[in-house]
C-alpha cells in the first residue's frame, strides 16, 4: 500500500522544514495566509496529545489484540500522532512570529514543541523498525511524555499568563472569607497589587520583602517598617503620604498609586495592632477595619465589571444584526453582553425582533421603546434568557403576553410606561426573582393600585407619575409671524404654538379682553401702520399677558428722498436712503445701516413725489424708543408741503409727549395725520430731546432721535 | 535504497520552494526586510520621541531618573543609581538597560510604564535592539539638517518622467514593485488642473479648445493660461486665509465687526503678481520696519493682527494682550517653521528642542506692539483697533487700486507697529500672564539656526532675515511641502504643521530636499513651483485605484496614482455658481452675507454689536466666490463648517476631508446649489435644442466631460420621469423653480424647466462633481 | 519608503490584520474573546487604535447626557448654597483673610469696598436629603432627592468666554474638541438616524453673554463629531428641509438615480469613498424622516405640556428645549447640550434672578420627573450649572433694595442627576462666607473625568494624537470624583 511511505516521507519533510524555519527564523516575514494558519495552533494542538495518550493505552493493553493487528493499529496511531505533532509545531511557529509573544516561556515552548515533534517522528521510526531497539523505544517514549508536559505548561503560560494552572488554588484562598484572616483578606491583596512587584525575594527593593509574613514583620534595611498601633510612626505609612515628587514616596511616581480606601485600610490595620491571625468575622460589626474591608471588596479594582458566564457572539454576527433601524452592540469593550435598540417604528416588524435569536444568549438589554410590539412578540423576548433590562414604553403591549416572560430569571428592570397594560396582567412579571424596578406611568394602572403593589412587593420599586398638577398656569403670549416692513397686500398673521387656544385682539390701542375683543380667525388685511394688542386664552389655563406690537405697512414711495441735516457718529446708516428703503432696524442694536441718529441737529428730510403725487392722509415716523441708549421720541415735528424746496408752507406741527420713566425698548410709530395734503414735495422736521429728564441716568444731556423709516399713506 | 534518494529529492525541492515563497513576501512586507541597517531618524527617533521623550526628553522639569534619551552622551552615560549599568551600550543591546526594560515582561520593570498607556510593539523593540547592536548611532533630526542636493535616483521606466519630481516618485513606486498609472484622460486632467490652479471648473469653451488641440504643448499652454488668470490669486489666497486665521469679526463672545478685508485684497494681489515668497512673507512679518516702508508694505503686516480680540467688558487687559502675542508666536511657528511652538508656552517642549526660554525669546519679537487687551465697548467698538492704517478713496484710486473699496468713506485696517520704547519680555511661568520669570530678549531656537542679531539685526526684520537665511533648514521645505499638499492632497511630510520629532517622517525625503533647494535657488518663485508640480507625470496620472495599489498603499503615499480628493468648502460653492454661469467674478472687497438658514446668528448672539442680527446681502453680492463669504468667528458659515472649513479660531495649515451626511443635506437643500440648478436650467431652456442636448451641455459644464451613453441614459430617463410628474402637478413645478432671488426668466413650459432643474441638481450631487478626480 | 510610515502605518496595518483575522476566526467561540487571547496588544483597550473604537472602555453607568448649561453663571448664593452669615454681615467688608488675594475682573478691580450681601431670597430645606434650596426654585426643590448638588466646583478663568470654553472643551483658549465631540468620538452614535451630538439654544430675560459654535466644535476630530445645532425655526436642523416643490418621494427618486450614477463612477475608479458617499446620502435621507417626527412638539399630551409649562410648545424657549432634549435623548442621542443665556447678574440681582429662575425652574424639574417615569433617569446623566460662581460681596454700591455680584471662579455650585450619580447627596462645602471651598474641591478637570467615567470611558485613555501631542479632554489632570458615584 502507498499511504504509509508517503506519510513517512511527508512527516520527515515536516521535521526538516521545521528545523529550517527555526534556523532562518529572524530573517523571514510570514505571508498572511500562514499567519492565519498560525491561529489554529491552539485548536489543533489537542490532537497529538490525545493520540499520544491513546497510543500509550493501546500499548498497555496490546495483549487484548492479535499481535499483527496491534502493530498495524499502533503504527497508524503513531504515524498520525507524529503527523499532527509536526503540524502543530509548525503552526505554533507561525503563531510565534506574530502577536507580541516573547521571553523565556516562548523559548521554552518553542524548544519543547519542536523537540516533541521530532521525538514523535523518532518514536515512529523506532516502532516501525521495532525488534532490536525495545529499550530505545520505551526510553524515547518516556522522554516524549515528559516533554509533552513541559510544552503544555509553557504553552499555557503563554496564552493564559503565569500561574494559570496554580491560579485557582491561590484565588480560592482569597475569596473564601470564613477561614481567612483579615490580613490575607483585606491587607495582603493591597500589598500584592501595589508593592510586591518590587518588594519580593527576587528584587527586594530597600531589602524589604512583603511576600511572606516573617519578612514583612522583619522590615527592610532601615529595620522595622511599621510599628503596630502607631501608623504615623510607621515608615510604611509615612512613605505613602510623602508628596508624589518626593524620591521616597511609595509607590514611586509612575507606578500605580494607592487609592484613598487602600491607604485608609492599611493605616487602620496598623492602628488596630497589625494582627496577622484575627479573622474579619471575629471583628465587631462596627469595627472600622471590618467596615473598610467590606468597602474594599468592590473598591479592589478601579472598575469592577459584572462577569457573564456566556461567551461573546462573533463580530460577524453582531455586524449582521446591525441595521440603521436596529443597533446591536456590546455593553462595553470585550464584554460578551449585548444591547439591542430599535428605531423608527415604521421599520419595526416582529421578524426584526425574531432575528435577534441569533444572539439570544448574549442579549442583556433590549430597547423597544415606541415600537409597535404586540403581546405575541413577548414569546420571542421570553427566549432571550439572559435579559436584564427591557424597555417597552409606548409599545402596543396590553399584558396577556407577560406569561411568556416568566423564564427571564435575570430580568431586573421593565419599562411599560404609556402602554395599555392592566394591573392584573402584571402578575407574572411581579413574581420574577430578580425584578427590582417596574415603570407603569400613564398606563391604565392608578396610583392607588401602585401604592398597594408597593406594599406587597417591598423589594420592588414601582414607578408611576411623578408630577402633581397643583396649580393653574399662565399661557405664553402669541407671536406675529410677519417680519420687517409689511408689503402692500401682504396679510398680517398672529400665531400661538398651543393647540386649541382662542386669540383676541384690538387695533385701537385699548387692552384686549377674553370676551368682547375681536376674535382672531385668520390673517388680517391692514392698510395702515397700526398697533396690535392681543391675548390668548384656553380652558384650564390663565389667559396670556398682552402681546403688543406695531405693524409697519408699506406706503407711497417718494421718487426722491434727501437728508438735509447731519446725523451723529455711529448712527449715519446709509444716509438718506435709510429713510425710505423699507429696511426696518432692530431696537436693541442701533449702530446698523438701518438707523439714522440725530442729536445736535434735528432730523430734516425732503421727500419728492414728482409729477403726480398721491393724496397723503398721514405720515408715520418709525423711531426707536430705547431709553437706555437715550433714544427718545422727538419733542416736536413739523411737516412742510409744496411743489419743491423753493416754496414750502408749514402744513402741520405737533408736540409729542415724552416718557415719564424707563420702559421696555421697542420700535414705535409716530403718526402725523394730514388733511387733504396733495403736494409733490414734503419737508419733515423732527427735533430730538434738548435735555434728558431728571429720572434718566443722562439727565441734562441731549437726547437722541433714532429713525429708520418714514412712511406716507 | 531508492526510497531515501527520493526522500532527499523531495526535501530539497520543498525547502527551495518554501524559502522562495518566504523571500518574495519579505520583499515588500516586512520591516525586518529592509532594516539590515537601522536609521536613527527613519526608525528609532519616531519611537523614542513618541513613547519615551515625554519623561526622558528635552523638558528638564518633567525628566524622570534624570535620564534624557534625545542626547547621545546622556543616553550612553552610566546610570546614576547604578554605575555598573548603562542605558545604552553601543553594540551590546543585551546588556543595555533600555533594551532590558522595554523588553521586560515585569509590569513593575517594563518601560514605558503601564500607567502611561503607551507601549512598544515587537517590531519596534526589534528595531531598537538592532540599532543598539549596530552601534546606537544618533543623527540630528532630519528637519534641522539643511536640505542637501541629491542626484536623481536610478529608475527603470526611463520614458515616464516629465521632470525631476517624477524620478524621485517613480523610484519609490518601483521599489514597492508597482507601476504608475497612465496619464488621465484630457477632460478629467483639465478639470483637475483648472480646479487646482484657479479653484474654478474649466469653461466649456476652454474644454473644447483643449480637447481639440493636438499639439505637443497643449497642456503646457493651458497651464500658463490658467496661471495667468486672476482667479489663481483667489485660489491661493483662499488657502492663505486659513494660515492667517482671517475673519471679519473680532471673535470672543461679543464678536464685533472688523475691517481686515483690504489685507485680504492685498494677498490676492500679491499672488497674482507672483511676489517672491521671501518678499511675500517678509512684508507680512515686518513690512512696517522696512526702510521707507510703503503703505502697501505696512498693510501686509495685517497678517499678525488677524488673531481674535476680546470685547468682553471686565477682562484683565494684560491677560488678553499676552493672549494676542501668544497667538502671533504660535502662528509664526506653525505657518513658517511647521513646529508646535505652543507646546513650549508653559514648559520646555517635551519633544522638540524648543526651551521655554527660546519660546519667550521668540515671543519678544511680537511683544512690542503698542496695543491694549481691550479697546472700547462693543456698542461703539472700532472696526480696527490701533495700531491701524487708513486708506482714503483718493489713495486707493491712485496707488492701491487692488483694494476694492465700495463706499466713499476711508477704510481702516489693523497693522503691526513697534512701540518706541522696548517692552521687556519675561518668561511666563506655567504660561500664566501674571507670573513673571527672567527677562529674555530677541532670540530664536538655536537648534534650528542660531539667531545672530549682529548680522540679521534685531526685531521682526531680523527675524525675517533669519527665516530666509540660506542655512535655515525649514522655511523652504515647509512651504514646498504645503504647496505639495495643495496639489497632491497629502504633504510629502503628512503632518504639514509639524516637522518636529512627533511629526511624520517625509515619504520622499530626497524629493523634499530637492524641491526646497530648487525653490530657494530660483528666487522663491511660487508660480514656477506650481507649474513644476502640475507639469510632472506624477500629477498627470489618472486616479483609477486598482485593488492591488489600494491594498499595498491605501494612503497613496507612493503616488502610484493621482489622489481623488473631495473639494474644499469654498470650491464646492464656486463650482456650482461658476458652472451655472451665476458666478460674479469681481475680485476683492468687503465680505458678503450670502443665503444662510434663519436665526443662527440671532440665537447665539449676546445681543450686542452690529453683528447681532444677520442681514443678508442681495443682488451680485449673493454670487461671489466662497472666499468672500462673511466669516463671523463665533458663528462661521454653517455650510463651510460642514465641508471642513476652518473656523478661523487659530492658524490652520491642513483641513480634514471628511464625508458626512450633513454634506449630503447641504448639496440637496442649500438654496445656492438649488438656485444654480434653476438658473442654469432657465438658460438652457432659452437655447433652442432638444432636452438631450441640453442635458449633455449641462453635464459638460457641471461634471466637465462628455456624458457617457449609460450616464446619459440614466439622466434622460430621470428627466422624462420628472417631466411626466410635473405635467400632472404644475404648481409643484412652479414652487420648485421659485427658489432664489436671481431674476426669474419667464418660461412657459414650467414642467420642462423644473424637470431640467432636477436633472442639473442631480448632476451637482454626483460624487464626481465635487471630487477632484 | 512605505515601510517606514511609523505609527499611522502600523496602526493601519494592525487594523487590517485585526479585521482580517476576526473575519477568518469568527466561527463559533466569540471571536473578540479569542482575539484578545491570541493578540493581546490589539484588543487590550490600552492600544490607541482600539480606544477610538467607539465603545465604552468598561461598563457605563450612563448611556446618554443632557447638559443644561446655565450660561452667564447663576449665583450659587441665591440658588443652592445657603449662607445666612452673609445676611447677618450684610454691608460689612469682606475680610482679607477670606479673599486671600483672589484676582478681580476689570469690572471690580477699581472698586474700593467689597460689602458682603446675603441672598435677598429665602431658603428652606427640602426632601429627605434636607438640602437647602432658595424660594426661586420651588419645582427643583421637589426633585431634590433625585439630584446630587456639588457645592465645591472651582475653575481657573474669571471671564465668561474663557470660563465657558474651559467648561466645554477643557481648555480656556485654542480650538479643542468639546465634551460632546469627545463622547461622540469615544462612544459613537446609538441611533444611526440622528446625530450623536445635538445643541439647543435659548435666551432668558437677563443680561446675555452669547454662545459660539466653538463650544460644540469637533476641534481636530472628524467633523462627524461636531455638535449639530437645532434651531427654533421651521427647519430644525440646518438644510434638513426638502426644498418646496420636492417631497420625500421625489428626493427618494433622485437618490436612486444618483446611486446608479455614482455606481458607474465606482466601477470606473474603484474608490471606496464613492460608496461611503452613497451611504451618507442614505443616512441624510433617514435623518430627514426621523428629525421632523421628533421635533414636532404639537403632538405632546396635555399632562406633559402642563408639566413642562406653557412655553414648552413655543420653539426656542428653554422649556421647549428641555422637552425636545428628552425626546432626542429618548431616541438615542448620545449628548444633548442646552445653553440658556442670561445668568449674568452684575447688578439688579433682585430684578433679574427671579425671571431667570422662572424660565428654567419648572421645565428643569419636569425633565427629571419625565425621565424618571419613563425609567430613563438611571441611564441618563442630567447636568445643571454655569461656568463659574458669583462673589459674596456686592458689585458697585450696595443699595438697600438691590445688589449685584461679580464673577467668582474659586467656588461655585452645579448639580447632576441620574446616570450613576448618588441621588439626594450634597457633595463638598464652601466656607460660611461662600467664598472658599473647605471640603472636597472639584476642579473642572475632575468634573470632566467624572462625566467620562460615568459614560464608561477612562479619561486618560480617551485621547487623540494631533500635531505630535496626545490630547485629552482632561488635558494632563483630572481625578474621578468617586464620592458622588452611586
Amino acid at each position: 500500500m502507498r499511504l504509509k511511505p508517503f506519510l513517512l516521507n511527508f512527516i520527515f519533510f515536516l521535521q526538516v522544514l521545521l528545523l529550517f524555519l527555526l534556523l532562518v527564523e529572524d530573517r523571514i516575514e510570514l505571508p498572511v495566509v500562514l499567519q492565519v494558519l498560525g491561529r489554529f495552533h491552539p485548536a489543533i494542538l489537542h490532537l497529538p496529545i490525545g493520540l499520544l495518550f491513546f497510543f500509550v493505552i493501546v500499548v498497555l493493553v496490546q495483549n487484548e489484540f492479535k499481535k499483527k493487528s496491534f502493530r498495524r493499529i499502533a503504527l497508524y496511531i503513531l504515524m498520525f500522532t507524529s503527523l499532527t505533532a509536526s503540524i502543530t509545531a509548525l503552526f505554533g511557529f507561525f503563531l510565534s512570529r506574530q502577536g507580541d509573544y516573547g521571553g523565556d516561556a516562548l523559548f521554552q515552548h518553542k524548544f519543547s514543541g519542536t523537540a516533541l515533534s521530532i521525538l514523535c517522528y523518532v518514536l515512529l521510526i523506532l516502532f516501525d523498525r521495532k525488534g532490536k531497539t525495545e529499550i530505545a523505544f520505551y526510553g524515547c517514549g518516556f522522554v516524549t511524555i515528559v516533554l509533552l508536559f513541559i510544552a503544555g505548561h509553557s504553552g499555557g503560560t503563554l496564552t493564559h499568563g503565569e500561574n494559570f494552572i496554580s491560579g485557582p488554588i491561590k484565588s480560592t484562598e482569597r475569596v473564601d472569607n470564613i477561614n481567612q484572616t483579615a490580613f490575607q483578606q483585606a491587607v495582603y491583596p493591597i500589598l500584592e497589587r501595589k508593592c510586591t512587584s518590587c518588594h519580593n525575594p527576587s528584587k527586594a527593593k530597600g531589602k524589604f520583602v512583603m511576600t511572606s509574613i516573617e519578612e514583612f514583620k522583619k522590615g527592610g534595611k532601615k529595620g522595622e517598617e511599621w510599628k503596630s498601633g502607631k501608623p504615623l510612626e510607621s515608615r510604611l505609612i509615612q512613605y505613602i503620604h510623602l508628596p508624589l515628587e518626593d524620591d521616597d514616596h511609595m509607590p514611586p511616581d509612575g507606578k500605580p498609586q494607592l487609592t484613598i480606601q487602600e491607604i485608609k485600610l492599611l493605616e487602620q490595620w496598623v492602628r488596630s495592632g497589625g494582627e496577622f491571625d484575627k479573622k474579619l468575622t471575629d471583628l465587631r460589626e462596627d469595627d472600622s477595619l471590618r467596615i473598610l474591608a467590606a468597602g474594599m471588596s468592590h473598591q479592589n479594582e478601579a472598575v469592577v465589571e459584572k462577569q457573564y458566564s456566556f461567551s461573546s457572539a462573533s463580530e460577524k454576527i453582531i455586524q449582521k444584526m446591525n441595521t440603521p433601524f436596529r443597533a446591536v452592540f456590546p455593553l462595553y469593550m470585550n464584554s460578551p453582553a449585548l444591547q439591542a435598540d430599535f428605531f423608527i417604528k415604521e421599520k419595526y416588524s416582529p421578524n426584526s425582533l425574531e432575528e435577534l435569536k441569533e444572539v439570544k444568549d448574549q442579549l442583556v438589554v433590549l430597547n423597544l421603546s415606541k415600537m409597535p410590539v404586540k403581546d405575541e412578540e413577548l414569546k420571542t423576548i421570553g427566549s432571550f434568557t439572559n435579559l436584564e433590562k427591557i424597555n417597552l414604553n409606548f409599545s402596543e403591549i396590553k399584558g396577556p403576553g407577560f406569561v411568556d416572560l416568566q423564564s427571564l430569571k435575570n430580568l431586573t428592570s421593565v419599562s411599560l410606561s404609556g402602554t395599555k397594560v392592566t394591573i392584573e396582567s402584571l402578575k407574572p412579571i411581579l413574581s420574577l426573582p430578580a425584578l427590582r424596578e417596574l415603570f407603569v406611568w400613564s398606563t391604565g394602572i392608578t396610583n392607588a393600585q401602585v401604592a398597594s403593589l408597593n406594599m406587597q412587593y417591598p423589594a420592588l420599586s414601582i414607578v408611576t407619575s411623578q408630577f402633581v398638577d397643583d396649580k393653574v398656569l399662565r399661557l405664553g403670549k402669541p407671536l406675529l409671524e410677519n417680519e420687517g416692513l409689511i408689503k402692500k397686500g401682504e396679510l398680517v398673521s398672529l400665531k400661538h404654538s398651543m393647540p386649541g387656544v382662542t386669540l383676541r385682539y384690538t387695533l385701537d390701542g385699548t387692552p384686549p379682553d377674553s370676551l368682547t375683543s375681536m376674535f382672531y380667525d385668520g390673517p388680517l388685511n391692514l392698510t395702515e401702520t397700526s398697533k396690535i394688542k392681543a391675548i390668548v386664552c384656553k380652558e384650564g389655563w390663565y389667559c396670556s399677558d398682552v402681546f403688543e406690537i406695531t405693524c409697519f405697512m408699506e406706503g407711497y414711495k417718494p421718487v426722491k428722498t434727501e437728508l438735509l441735516s447731519k446725523t451723529v457718529k455711529y448712527y449715519s446708516g446709509q444716509g438718506s436712503a435709510s429713510l425710505t428703503d423699507g429696511g426696518k432696524g432692530f431696537v436693541e442694536v442701533l449702530n446698523t445701516p438701518f438707523w439714522l441718529g440725530f442729536r445736535e441737529e434735528p432730523l430734516v428730510a425732503g421727500f419728492d413725489f414728482g409729477s403726480d403725487p398721491p393724496d397723503v392722509r398721514s405720515i408715520v415716523i418709525s423711531f426707536a424708543k430705547n431709553l437706555y441708549s437715550s433714544g427718545f421720541p422727538p419733542t416736536e415735528v413739523e411737516v412742510w408741503g409744496g411743489t419743491g424746496t423753493r416754496d414750502l408752507k408749514l402744513i402741520k406741527s405737533m408736540k409729542i409727549d415724552q416718557p415719564k420713566a424707563y420702559i421696555s425698548s421697542q420700535v414705535e410709530a409716530l403718526s402725523i395725520p394730514l388733511l387733504d395734503a396733495h403736494y409733490s414735495y414734503y419737508k419733515l422736521v423732527a427735533r430730538p430731546v434738548e435735555k434728558l429728564p431728571q429720572w434718566h441716568d443722562g439727565k441734562g444731556k441731549k437726547g437722541l432721535l433714532l429713525v429708520d423709516e418714514v412712511l406716507f399713506y | 535504497m531508492g526510497l531515501d534518494a527520493m526522500r532527499v529529492l523531495i526535501v530539497a525541492l520543498c525547502l527551495l520552494s518554501t524559502s522562495l515563497a518566504f523571500q518574495s513576501c519579505k520583499r515588500n512586507n516586512s520591516i525586518a526586510g529592509n532594516s539590515d541597517s537601522v536609521d536613527f531618524n527613519l526608525h528609532i527617533r519616531p519611537i523614542l520621541s513618541d513613547r519615551c521623550f515625554k519623561c526622558h526628553g528635552p523638558d528638564a522639569n518633567q525628566r524622570k531618573a534624570s535620564l534624557r534619551l534625545d542626547v547621545r552622551e546622556n543616553a550612553l552615560a552610566a546610570l546614576k543609581d547604578n554605575p555598573s549599568a548603562h542605558v545604552i551600550l553601543p553594540g551590546d543591546a543585551a546588556s543595555s538597560e533600555i533594551f532590558r526594560r522595554i523588553s521586560s515582561k515585569d509590569t513593575a520593570e517594563v518601560m514605558p510604564p503601564a500607567n502611561s498607556n503607551l507601549k512598544l510593539n515587537e517590531q519596534e523593540i526589534d528595531l531598537i535592539e538592532k540599532w543598539i547592536n549596530q552601534g546606537a548611532k544618533y543623527k540630528k533630526h532630519w528637519a534641522f539638517i539643511p536640505p542637501k542636493q541629491h542626484d536623481l535616483p536610478e529608475i527603470g521606466q526611463e520614458d515616464w518622467p516629465q521632470n525631476e519630481i517624477d524620478h524621485f516618485i517613480l523610484a519609490g513606486i518601483e521599489r514597492a514593485g508597482l507601476k504608475p498609472n497612465d496619464e488621465a484622460d484630457k477632460e478629467r486632467l483639465l478639470k483637475r488642473l483648472s480646479l487646482d490652479i484657479t479653484g474654478l471648473p474649466p469653461s466649456i469653451e476652454l474644454q473644447l479648445r483643449f480637447i481639440a488641440d493636438p499639439s505637443e504643448n497643449a497642456y503646457d499652454k493651458v497651464v500658463d493660461e490658467l496661471l495667468a488668470q486672476p482667479q489663481y490669486g483667489e485660489k491661493m489666497a483662499a488657502y492663505w486665509m486659513d494660515v492667517s486665521r482671517y475673519a471679519d469679526s473680532h471673535g470672543y463672545q461679543d464678536d464685533g465687526y472688523r475691517t481686515m478685508w483690504p489685507w485680504r485684497d492685498w494677498v490676492i494681489h500679491a499672488f497674482n503678481n507672483n511676489y517672491r515668497y521671501d518678499q511675500f512673507v517678509t512684508w507680512q512679518l515686518a513690512g512696517d520696519l522696512l526702510p521707507g516702508a510703503t503703505k502697501e508694505q505696512i498693510l501686509a503686516t495685517g497678517f499678525n493682527r488677524n488673531h481674535k480680540i476680546t470685547q468682553e467688558g471686565g477682562v484683565i487687559q494684560e491677560e488678553y494682550r499676552i493672549e494676542y502675542v501668544t497667538d502671533r508666536t504660535n502662528t509664526f511657528g506653525k505657518a513658517f517653521l511647521a513646529l508646535t511652538f505652543e507646546c513650549a508656552h508653559c514648559h520646555d517642549h517635551k519633544y522638540d528642542p524648543i526651551s521655554q526660554k527660546a519660546y519667550y525669546s521668540t515671543f519678544a519679537f511680537f511683544n512690542q506692539v503698542p496695543e491694549k487687551g481691550l479697546v472700547g465697548d462693543i456698542q461703539l467698538a472700532s472696526l480696527a483697533d490701533p495700531p491701524k492704517i487708513k486708506f482714503t478713496t483718493e489713495e486707493i484710486g491712485k496707488l492701491y487700486s487692488f483694494i476694492n473699496k465700495k463706499d466713499t468713506a476711508a477704510v481702516e485696517v489693523m497693522v503691526m507697529k513697534d512701540s518706541s520704547v522696548l517692552r521687556p519680555t519675561y518668561i511666563l511661568k506655567r504660561g500664566a500672564y501674571d507670573s513673571h520669570g527672567d527677562v529674555v530678549t530677541f532670540d530664536l531656537p538655536p537648534a534650528i539656526l542660531p539667531f545672530d542679531s549682529a548680522s540679521y539685526g534685531r526685531g521682526r526684520l531680523g527675524l525675517t532675515k533669519w527665516l530666509f537665511d540660506r542655512k535655515n533648514p525649514l522655511t523652504s521645505r515647509v512651504f514646498v511641502n504645503r504647496m505639495w499638499q495643495e496639489f497632491f492632497g497629502r504633504g510629502l511630510v503628512k503632518t504639514s504643521g509639524d516637522f518636529g520629532m512627533q511629526g511624520e517622517m517625509p515619504s520622499h525625503p530626497e524629493l523634499l530636499d530637492w524641491l526646497a533647494i530648487d525653490f530657494r535657488d530660483n528666487g522663491w518663485d511660487i508660480k514656477r513651483l506650481v507649474k513644476q508640480m502640475v507639469m510632472s507625470s506624477t500629477y498627470r496620472q489618472s486616479s483609477v485605484m486598482d485593488p492591488k495599489k489600494l491594498k499595498e498603499d491605501p494612503e497613496n503615499i507612493l503616488l502610484a496614482r493621482s489622489p481623488r480628493i473631495r473639494m474644499a468648502a469654498e470650491t464646492v460653492r464656486d463650482l456650482a455658481l461658476c458652472s451655472s454661469g451665476l458666478l460674479v467674478k469681481e475680485i476683492g472687497g468687503p465680505s458678503m452675507k450670502v443665503y444662510q438658514p434663519k436665526g443662527i446668528w440671532e440665537s447665539s448672539t449676546s445681543g450686542r454689536g452690529i453683528l447681532a442680527h444677520y442681514v443678508q446681502d442681495h443682488g451680485d453680492d449673493l454670487y461671489r466666490r466662497g472666499l468672500y463669504s462673511f466669516i463671523k468667528r463665533t458663528v462661521p458659515p454653517p455650510g463651510m463648517l460642514v465641508f471642513d472649513g476652518s473656523n478661523r479660531d487659530q492658524c490652520e495649515v491642513r483641513r480634514l476631508r471628511t464625508n458626512t451626511p450633513l454634506q449630503a443635506l447641504v448639496m440637496m437643500n442649500d438654496p445656492t446649489i438649488l438656485e444654480s440648478s434653476r438658473v442654469f436650467a432657465e438658460r438652457l431652456m432659452k437655447e433652442n435644442s432638444t432636452p438631450t442636448e441640453k442635458i449633455k451641455k449641462a453635464f459638460r459644464s457641471v461634471v466637465c466631460r462628455e456624458a457617457r451613453p449609460d450616464e446619459l441614459q440614466i439622466l434622460v430617463g430621470y428627466f422624462e420621469d420628472e417631466k411626466k410628474k410635473f405635467d400632472e402637478a404644475p404648481d409643484k413645478a412652479k414652487k420648485l423653480v421659485s427658489v432664489g432671488e436671481y431674476a426669474h426668466v419667464d418660461i412657459k413650459d414650467v414642467a420642462t424647466l423644473a424637470s431640467l432643474m432636477q436633472v442639473v441638481h442631480a448632476m451637482y450631487n454626483m460624487e464626481e462633481t465635487i471630487t477632484r478626480t | 519608503m512605505i515601510l517606514f510610515m511609523g505609527d499611522e502605518f502600523l496602526k493601519n496595518r494592525q487594523h487590517i490584520t485585526r479585521k482580517h483575522f476576526l473575519g477568518k476566526l469568527g466561527l463559533g467561540f466569540g471571536s473578540v474573546a479569542l482575539g484578545s487571547l491570541l493578540m493581546p496588544d490589539l484588543f487590550s483597550g490600552k492600544d490607541e487604535a482600539s480606544v477610538s473604537a467607539g465603545m465604552a472602555h468598561f461598563a457605563p453607568k450612563a448611556k446618554r447626557i443632557i447638559y443644561l448649561f446655565q450660561n452667564g453663571a447663576p449665583s450659587q448664593l441665591e440658588s443652592f448654597d445657603y449662607k445666612p452669615l452673609l445676611t447677618k454681615m450684610a454691608g460689612q467688608e469682606l475680610p482679607e483673610s477670606i479673599r486671600q488675594g483672589q484676582r478681580l475682573t476689570g469690572m471690580t478691580a477699581s472698586q474700593k469696598k467689597f460689602p458682603l450681601i446675603g441672598s435677598h431670597f429665602k431658603f428652606q430645606q427640602y426632601g429627605q436629603s434636607g438640602a437647602w434650596v432658595s424660594e426661586l426654585f420651588p419645582n427643583i426643590a421637589r426633585v431634590v432627592d433625585d439630584i446630587c448638588i456639588v457645592k465645591s466646583m472651582h475653575t481657573e478663568a474669571i471671564n465668561h468666554d474663557p470660563a465657558l470654553t474651559f467648561m466645554q472643551t477643557g481648555a480656556q483658549q485654542g480650538n479643542r474638541p468639546s465634551m460632546g465631540a469627545w463622547l461622540s468620538y469615544g462612544l459613537g452614535s446609538e441611533n444611526k438616524n440622528l446625530p450623536a451630538y445635538c445643541v439647543l439654544l435659548s435666551r432668558g430675560r437677563g443680561n446675555g453673554q452669547g454662545v459660539y459654535s466653538k463650544l460644540w466644535t469637533n476641534g481636530f476630530l472628524d467633523s462627524i463629531h461636531q455638535g449639530v445645532q437645532f434651531s427654533s425655526s421651521e427647519e430644525r436642523v440646518l438644510y434638513l428641509k426638502d426644498p418646496q416643490g420636492r417631497d420625500r418621494a421625489d428626493s427618494r427618486k433622485m437618490l436612486d438615480h444618483l446611486a446608479s450614477l455614482n455606481d458607474l463612477n465606482y466601477k470606473e475608479f474603484g474608490d471606496p469613498e464613492i460608496q461611503t458617499r452613497v451611504q451618507q446620502y442614505e443616512m441624510a435621507y433617514r435623518m430627514q424622516t426621523a428629525v421632523p417626527e421628533l421635533t414636532d412638539l404639537s403632538m405632546e399630551p396635555d399632562n406633559i405640556v402642563k408639566m413642562y409649562g406653557a412655553d414648552c410648545l413655543a420653539p426656542g424657549t428653554y422649556a421647549a428645549n428641555c422637552l425636545l432634549a428628552r425626546k432626542l435623548s429618548e431616541a438615542g442621542v448620545r449628548f444633548v447640550q442646552l445653553y440658556h443665556q442670561g445668568w449674568d447678574q452684575h447688578g439688579n440681582m433682585v430684578g433679574e434672578m427671579p425671571l431667570q429662575a422662572q424660565d428654567v425652574d419648572r421645565s428643569t424639574a419636569a425633565l427629571i420627573m419625565d425621565l424618571k417615569q419613563r425609567g430613563l433617569l438611571d441611564e441618563t446623566l442630567v447636568i445643571w450649572g454655569g461656568e463659574f460662581g458669583r462673589t459674596n460681596y456686592c458689585q458697585g454700591d450696595l443699595s438697600k433694595d438691590n445688589y449685584g455680584r461679580d464673577h467668582h471662579p474659586r467656588c461655585y455650585t452645579i448639580w447632576m442627576a441620574g446616570g450613576g450619580v448618588k441621588p439626594g447627596l450634597v457633595y463638598g462645602e464652601s466656607d460660611e462666607f461662600g467664598y472658599n471651598i473647605i471640603k472636597d474641591p472639584v476642579h473642572v478637570n475632575d468634573f470632566h473625568a467624572t462625566v467620562l467615567h460615568l459614560m464608561g470611558l477612562n479619561h486618560e485613555q480617551l485621547n487623540y494624537k494631533h500635531l505630535g501631542r496626545r490630547y485629552r479632554l482632561t488635558d494632563v489632570a483630572g481625578k474621578v470624583v468617586s464620592g458622588i458615584l452611586a
